[in-house]
């Protein structure tokens, strides 16, 4: 089986680093492309190592010039299966590839402080269990939205402190937290964690910060 | 619950940066973003298809995920009724 791990500019060689398993990666060419894959007896399973190899092989080549990254477990039985799905999807490949070709992303973690009330809070003893409830209701929603400004207000922060180093960025909120993914320049990434660090140590505004990367840009992929 | 930190120097070992991030980053970056060529790109664990899993929920690793599920399939079976 063709276990694929990115798209890369067709003439790309294959990066030194192990696939899989250990397995060996090779680039082969379809339609204007570069496919980086390792083949495999049998469907992979992701695991912790795995995934593991999987960003270093893309990290690799990421390192080295253009990457589109792939999901992990993009498998196919036959090669000419993996051919004429890029075919298929040709020019929007190609079209990212051209997009994505020196950058890499960076990737902001930020957690709003504080917890929702809770929602059987005992504050009005005279009030019946309904109103009550609901009144518990209605603040755990004002504590929502104050979380979402909050972190909204940290993701402009963060924003406007990398200014002129970020090609583009994506947001998406998950709860308590806010995902940020930086899109910027391989050179770039010291520059900006420098910014990031100058206005971490000065936020006053409740919220905790993780940054993580460099990384293949999966999430502008 | 498990988020484990992963050493800068063994994944940053293929570039100039030092990588540093946590198992849920990795999981984010690796198993929840990128093309999928093909609908048999969805990966399951335990039955259930980790693509559609909010990342707030796989707070464990893959690795301990698979654990549970050897447990929990020599657990023996209820009989039918």
């Amino acid at each position: 089986m063709m276990y694929v791990y990115a798209a890369v500019p067709a003439g790309t060689t294959a990066p030194s680093e192990t696939g899989i398993d250990g397995s060996r990666v090779s680039v082969i060419e379809a339609g204007g492309l570069g496919l980086v894959v390792s083949d495999h007896a049998a469907p992979l399973v992701p695991t912790r190592r795995r995934l593991i190899e999987h960003h270093r092989v893309n990290m690799a080549l990421a390192n080295a010039g253009a990457v589109l990254p792939f999901r992990f477990g993009n498998v196919f039985a036959e090669p000419d299966q993996l051919l004429s799905s890029v075919a298929m999807r040709r020019a929007e490949l190609s079209s990212k590839l051209q997009r994505l070709a020196g950058l890499v992303e960076l990737t902001v973690r930020i957690t709003s402080s504080g917890e929702a009330s809770p929602i059987d809070s005992h504050d009005e003893p005279d009030e019946t269990p309904g109103r009550r409830y609901l009144l518990a209701k209605r603040r755990e929603l004002d504590e929502a939205g104050r979380r979402e400004r909050q972190l909204k207000l940290a993701g402009d922060r963060v924003l406007a402190a990398l200014a002129g180093l970020i090609e583009d960025h994506c947001s998406e909120t998950r709860g308590r937290q806010l995902m940020l993914a930086l899109l910027l320049r391989r050179q770039d990434i010291s520059c900006a964690r420098t910014r990031l660090e100058e206005i971490e140590n000065v936020a006053e505004d409740g919220c905790a910060w993780t940054v993580s990367g460099p990384w293949a840009p999966s999430s502008f992929a | 619950m498990e988020e484990a930190s992963l050493s800068g120097s063994l994944l940053g070992a293929s570039g100039g940066d030092q990588a540093d991030f946590s198992l849920v980053d990795l999981v984010d970056h690796v198993l929840n973003k990128g093309v999928v060529l093909v609908g048999d790109a969805t990966i399951a664990i335990a039955d259930v298809d980790l693509i559609y899993l909010g990342l707030n929920i796989l707070l464990t690793s893959v690795e301990s995920a698979r654990e549970a599920q050897h447990r929990s399939s020599s657990l023996p079976q209820e009989p039918a009724r």
